[in-house]
């Protein structure tokens, strides 16, 4: 197993403002694999997320990425780990505003010593002729997908998606889960979406539904759809 | 390309925000440059060019055997005493003067060549080689335009000028020893070819003057010697030589001034970007926690965000720190002209390198890079939700009295409070360095004023000898008496005693026969800190005797440093006869022949005198108010432009909701308007005690104390200067808010 999730919970708060938004969550995810999380707002997918991504810590349980405990590990270390093996896309993109799409893909380069090439992956994700707009000449898709260009260009082990398609029209976003789909399928790259969308799931290996911070439903995918032919 | 090559190529891209950010804001960081600039110019330019000027006299003194001292006495030396002073192993060299007057009112003091001593320094042309030759001092040739090749009538003999020169002994050229200034128009040295001189020195009216090297004798040998067949009329040592020394005060002063205004310049860039940077880190937080989320590590996105100031300073202080070192010679123009310096060569040392560009450097960098690293220690997480200051209580205001607009812009302002809380630190530092330029020059011309004002008699008479003086109509009697006041850590500073009689009418304040206390002036009190009730200890340099008295009043007097005391009781005091006197004080000019007149001064003389003195360091004044006005716009807008861009979104949202131009630009111009309003209301009695504070300290090496004082139209200038910036902000903000796309202002997200 590339990525073991052990019995990790999380709260927030003391007596009356107690809220356990993680409570007792168990996982595993093979490599090569997309997992998607699904489950109303407030029910813990987001912590789970950024705990398996090193920005937020747990209060108990375990994050074991490829036989190391992420959850054990100090702030240089936690750093290094998603310097390593990580790759972020965010619901709003987060994009340099005065660094134009091949210079936000350019940024992370150089954090891989395996770096895709950029011009490479700027021709699969269809960015090429927008090479030198800056974000805010650019539409919502088309920043998604620097967002993911520049997610993927170091060559991540793990691609984290929180809501990538939550800021997106049915186009872009059907545009943006096929990309994450054929980077995955080229690449290898193990892929964990955050997501409201329920048609997602339909294209995942594994299928966690989180309600209340506890899993409600763990769905092993045998029937997998391409992102082509997923609807909502 | 080796993994070295691909980090530095790839750490490019991010930098590629500098450029672009750089023309962005080009305002804001060329305003930073122009500071840096400024700053290094002023230190390096002032603290190389003073430098210059005493490395280039020092060598001049060492290079022309600068005297010991020199000894004025009534007759020629005679050969034995000359032969004696030799043999005892003292150098002696014979510089007796004598004053040509010509053209009505010039006076050309004529010496000859010298030997040995205060030695000839060639500024141009050459030394006197034969009879009918001649060398003139500089300033005096140039202010009367004697060029070298043109010839000078003295008497009825044309000499020919060969050359310009100055000598150790007349750095400051002045034809008395005490005159404060140089007067080029009427007063001015020649050196003669030894013949020529002989024509002149058989006159009765030369002063026989010798220059002395003691090496390592005592003074007294020498004296002891002369008194043996000769009377010393005077004998100054060099450091008590005005004409030798005096350049000194001056142009210390200055540098310690230049290094004061661009320590504080240096403090304000800090200020500024720091505040820069914090604003930047507050608007690009969610890319930072990204960059963070993505791998970037805490030294690499330190490095991005320093480089850029880095790069603005580092360019500002290269380039400040060369204009200071070729063009420094400015700054410092009005007072280096008035001194017969020689040649002036550049000095430059290695600390004024480290001054110019490695202090603002490292200062800047040291406060900024303990910022962003303390700014970049913020979990990403925190940086992605915007959740980048410190939790507090949200204080709910309560007000009810006024309307809805002035509530919001109270609001607006409390919830502003740490902006606020920068731009009025940034107000109360600009304040400090205009008060400063404006406290330099408001006190020197109260000073002049106030010199004026205090001398209630139009003439004075220094005498030689008051024997055969007939007694006058109301003039007043004065004994004044060079004595040395020893101050409690066993320095001492020449001042003058002065004698005066009870009912003297020229002075505001009386000092009955009976008291043996002594009233010191206001200067004295100030430099010395020394008050009433305290005891001063006087030593006689004739008789060496050493006196305690006790201080019994403070007294305005502006002129120099007086000690006053009553006459019979002075007299008492240095053993004179009670009835001596050596000034004449008189409302009226008085018909006493020249030969017992030492000196006459004129109360225009003596005022205009002080003028000279004091009128050398306002165009220094002028320019350094000019600096610290410009800053303080470029500092007060380029604050209010960074509290702009912080509110600039809520203010967007306002416009949308449908309050007009007039009405925004009201609520979001409030905090600034009682920023500048409170930082001023602190920051000028702050610096006003901060000045008086550093003033002594800066003009310790004066002759005189200058008391601080600011005109009431300082103030007024002062306001004037922040309205003016207020307003210019105000239409700022208008021009920015009519460009902001209401639409686009809704999509962003807080």
């Amino acid at each position: 197993m590339q990525l073991v999730i052990k019995e990790l919970s999380k709260s927030y708060g003391t007596k009356e403002a107690y809220n356990k938004v993680l409570d007792n969550i168990s996982f595993e995810v093979k490599k090569g694999q997309i997992c998607t999380i699904i489950g109303p707002s407030g029910s813990g997918k987001s912590t789970l997320l950024n705990i398996i991504g090193g920005l937020d810590s747990a209060d108990s349980g375990a994050v074991i990425f490829e036989g190391k405990e992420i959850t054990k590990m100090n702030k240089s270390q936690i750093a290094l780990y998603r310097r390593n093996n990580l790759g972020f896309i965010f619901q709003f993109y987060n994009l340099v505003p005065n660094l134009n799409a091949k210079e936000n893909i350019e940024v992370c380069q150089y954090l891989s010593k395996d770096a895709i090439d950029v011009n490479e992956l700027m021709e699969i994700l269809e960015l090429t002729k927008h090479a030198s707009k800056y974000p805010s000449e650019m539409s919502g898709g088309q920043q998604q997908r620097v967002a993911i260009a520049r997610a993927l260009v170091k060559n991540p082990k793990l691609l984290l998606c929180d809501e990538p398609t939550g800021a997106l029209d049915y186009k872009n976003s059907k545009e943006v889960l096929r990309l994450i789909e054929k980077l995955n399928k080229k690449y290898g790259t193990t892929v964990i979406i955050i997501t409201h969308n329920t048609a997602i799931s339909e294209m995942s290996n594994v299928v966690l539904k989180i309600k209340d911070g506890k899993i409600d439903q763990v769905i092993h995918n045998t029937n997998l759809k391409s992102a082509d032919d997923i609807e909502w | 390309m080796t993994l070295n090559g691909k980090w530095k190529e790839n750490n490019m891209i991010i930098n590629k925000r500098n450029i672009r950010d750089l023309r962005k804001n080009f305002i804001r960081h060329f305003g930073i440059f122009i500071f840096v600039f400024i700053s290094s110019m002023v230190m390096v330019g002032i603290s190389s060019s003073i430098d210059s000027v005493i490395t280039s006299v020092s060598d001049l003194f060492t290079q022309c055997n600068v005297e010991d001292g020199n000894v004025e006495t009534f007759q020629k030396l005679s050969d034995k005493s000359l032969a004696e002073i030799v043999a005892k192993g003292i150098d002696i060299e014979d510089e007796s003067y004598y004053d040509a007057t010509f053209d009505d009112n010039k006076i050309l003091r004529i010496f000859r060549n010298r030997r040995k001593i205060n030695l000839l320094k060639l500024t141009e042309g050459r030394e006197p080689l034969k009879a009918g030759e001649i060398v003139l001092s500089k300033g005096f040739a140039q202010k009367n335009s004697y060029d070298v090749g043109e010839k000078i009538k003295l008497g009825s003999k044309d000499y020919l000028i060969v050359g310009y020169a100055t000598t150790p002994d007349y750095v400051n050229a002045t034809r008395m020893l005490s005159d404060l200034v140089s007067d080029y128009n009427t007063f001015g040295l020649a050196y003669m070819y030894s013949s020529d001189v002989n024509d002149y020195f058989d006159s009765v009216s030369v002063k026989y003057n010798y220059s002395y090297i003691l090496n390592g004798h005592n003074k007294n040998d020498l004296s002891d010697i002369i008194n043996k067949d000769n009377y010393i009329v005077s004998m100054v040592a060099k450091a008590d030589n005005n004409r030798i020394t005096g350049y000194e005060s001056d142009i210390k002063m200055i540098k310690n001034v230049s290094l004061v205004i661009a320590i504080v310049l240096v403090m304000l860039v800090a200020f500024i970007i720091s505040n820069y940077i914090s604003s930047v880190i507050e608007s690009e937080c969610v890319v930072i926690g990204t960059l963070f989320s993505l791998g970037y590590l805490r030294h690499e996105l330190t490095k991005h965000y320093i480089s850029l100031p880095a790069i603005v300073v580092t360019g500002g202080s290269l380039v400040g720190t060369l204009c200071g070192i070729l063009f420094g010679g400015v700054f410092v123009q009005s007072v280096i002209q008035v001194y017969n310096f020689p040649t002036i060569g550049k000095a430059i040392q290695p600390y004024h390198l480290l001054l110019g560009i490695l202090f603002p450097i490292s200062f800047v960098l040291v406060i900024n890079l303990g910022l962003l690293l303390r700014r970049l220690s913020i979990e990403p997480l925190k940086l992605l939700r915007k959740d980048i200051k410190r939790k507090k209580r949200i204080s709910y205001l309560r007000i009810n009295r006024f309307d809805f607009l002035k509530r919001f812009k109270i609001k607006e302002m409390n919830s502003n409070k740490s902006n606020v809380l920068v731009l009025i630190t940034g107000v109360i530092l600009s304040v400090f360095l205009i008060m400063f330029g404006l406290g330099m020059w408001s006190s020197l011309v109260n000073y002049i004023a106030n010199i004026g004002e205090e001398t209630k008699y139009n003439y004075s008479y220094y005498l030689k000898s008051i024997d055969e003086i007939q007694s006058f109509e109301g003039t007043e009697k004065i004994n004044n008496k060079e004595m040395t006041l020893i101050l409690d850590d066993d320095t001492s500073k020449k001042i003058l005693l002065s004698g005066i009689d009870s009912d003297c009418r020229f002075y505001d304040f009386s000092i009955a026969d009976n008291e043996t206390g002594a009233f010191i002036s206001t200067n004295v009190s100030q430099k010395f800190m020394i008050n009433i009730g305290d005891e001063i200890k006087l030593k006689d340099p004739d008789s060496k005797k050493v006196s305690n008295i006790k201080v019994k009043s403070i007294v305005e007097n502006s002129n120099g440093f007086y000690i006053f005391m009553n006459r019979l009781n002075m007299n008492k005091l240095i053993e004179k006869d009670t009835g001596y006197y050596n000034v004449l004080l008189s409302e009226n000019k008085l018909d006493i022949d020249k030969n017992y007149i030492f000196k006459e001064v004129t109360r225009d003389s003596l005022t205009s005198d002080v003028e000279s003195v004091s009128n050398r360091l306002i165009p220094l004044c002028m320019l350094i108010i000019v600096i610290s006005i410009c800053i303080c716009i470029i500092l007060i807008l380029i604050l209010i432009k960074i509290q702009f861009d912080r509110s600039s979104f809520s203010a967007s949202l306002v416009g949308c909701f449908g309050y007009n131009l007039g009405e925004i630009s009201s609520i979001y111009m409030f905090p600034i308007k009682a920023s500048l309003i409170i930082g001023l209301i602190l920051g000028i009695p702050v610096s006003y005690f901060i000045f008086r504070a550093l003033w002594p300290v800066l003009t310790v090496s004066m002759d005189t104390y200058i008391e601080v004082n600011y005109n009431w139209y300082c103030y007024l200038i002062i306001g004037v200067i922040y309205v003016i910036c207020y307003f210019i902000s105000i239409l700022r903000f208008r021009m920015n808010l009519k460009t902001v796309d209401y639409a686009t202002a809704m999509k962003a997200r807080e």
